[in-house]
């Protein structure tokens, strides 16, 4: 059976993004890129929320033709721009990017359809508000956080509005050079 | 010069209000329900490296009434109940733990005069409203958080969901329980 695995950079302070949206205290190290790599390689479709759809859409679909483009910009984007993407939004009305549809609700029928279908993982990334709404309907099966050594002290949080006390079993813990710690859970209740 | 150490529980949502069960909130005692035969080795023996205790005036009133009638076997309620603690508070009137005093006001300087005095570290338990005024005031030697395995969805969140500055920290170290709570040591950078 496929999973739905949850990857998600968040700051000690639990946000997901600074309050205009920024990501660049996100820190990568090789060894990250390596894991997280191998975390999208259990997968085969990705899943997003509306926001991280846009800012991914702006920038993969052409990642690899800079000439600038690093080895995870040319890993990623062979694995990205070809699979299924699925994007959740009740607001969305077009999408630029090959092979991606969106979803506007039924959110939990669509996942259980999906997961009967024979692939690999679907992972989630970022979309902090998303994820709460599939943690709500149990649709996560795992936990991927990477917790970043900085207080933001504001910015859009990772966890809210949650239903219920949701009990995770560790996976595993690892540290990287960098100071980033990746959290990996199992989910259930 | 005397470090300050933060030592919190937190759930994995960052929350901190009362993992202990003793101020009535609906998840109240949620720490309880990851215990193993490391945890309380380590709080014992981060509880004897310290000197002093330096707390809100929550946590303090929440300690003051469980403590004083603790005994246990490793001596760790012994250890509270004798060493020095330093309460923060602007409405207490008096203090019934022994050997407590009163910290009224400018608490970032009187702070600064404890870590200028000898003894050794002081250790800051809970206390998320002072956590907070400590780390904007770069009074914070270390920071552990003891990250346990639950999403609890409410409650007093640690870190100030509006503080003005981003702080930048360093990982000292990390640690994995077996009931899969990770600690998590962090050195403020500025």
């Amino acid at each position: 059976m496929r999973n739905v695995v949850w990857l998600m950079h968040v700051s000690l302070d639990g946000f997901a993004a600074g309050q205009n949206g920024e990501i660049d205290w996100i820190r990568f190290d090789d060894d990250l890129i390596e894991d997280v790599q191998a975390l999208v390689d259990s997968a085969d479709t990705a899943l997003f929320g509306r926001a991280t759809y846009q800012l991914m859409e702006s920038y993969w679909p052409t990642a690899a033709d800079s000439p600038t483009a690093s080895k995870h910009d040319l890993d990623h984007s062979r694995w990205l721009n070809p699979a299924p993407k699925i994007v959740f939004s009740t607001t969305l009305k077009n999408v630029h990017w090959e092979n991606t549809r969106i979803v506007k609700d039924h959110i939990g029928e669509e996942i259980a359809r999906l997961r009967k279908q024979p692939g690999k993982n679907l992972i989630l990334f970022a979309s902090p508000t998303l994820g709460s709404t599939f943690m709500n309907l149990n649709l996560i099966d795992e936990y991927f956080f990477n917790i970043n050594p900085i207080v933001l002290g504001k910015g859009k949080p990772l966890f809210r509005d949650q239903n219920e006390t949701r009990r995770l079993k560790l996976l595993e813990s690892k540290t990287y050079k960098n100071g980033v710690v990746s959290l990996r859970y199992r989910g259930g209740n | 010069m005397r470090k300050i150490v933060v030592s919190e529980f937190v759930s994995l949502d960052g929350v901190v209000e009362d993992p202990g069960g003793a101020e009535k909130f609906k998840h109240g005692g949620w720490s309880f329900k990851f215990r193993d035969d490391q945890v309380p080795k380590y709080k014992l023996d981060e509880l004897k490296a310290s000197d002093s205790l330096l707390l809100g005036r929550v946590t303090y009133e929440e300690f003051a009434k469980a403590w004083p009638s603790r005994k246990d076997d490793m001596g760790f309620a012994d250890k509270m109940n004798i060493m020095p603690k330093y309460v923060v508070s602007t409405t207490l009137k008096k203090l019934d733990w022994n050997n407590s005093r009163l910290i009224r006001a400018n608490v970032a300087e009187e702070v600064r005069k404890l870590k200028q005095q000898p003894g050794g570290d002081i250790l800051v338990y809970g206390s998320g409203s002072l956590v907070n005024t400590l780390l904007q005031h770069d009074l914070v030697d270390e920071l552990r958080l003891m990250v346990h395995p639950v999403v609890l969805g409410s409650g007093r969140r640690l870190f100030d969901d509006n503080a003005e500055t981003l702080k930048v920290l360093k990982l000292a170290e990390s640690r994995t329980f077996p009931s899969g709570i990770v600690l998590l040591t962090y050195h403020p950078t500025n």
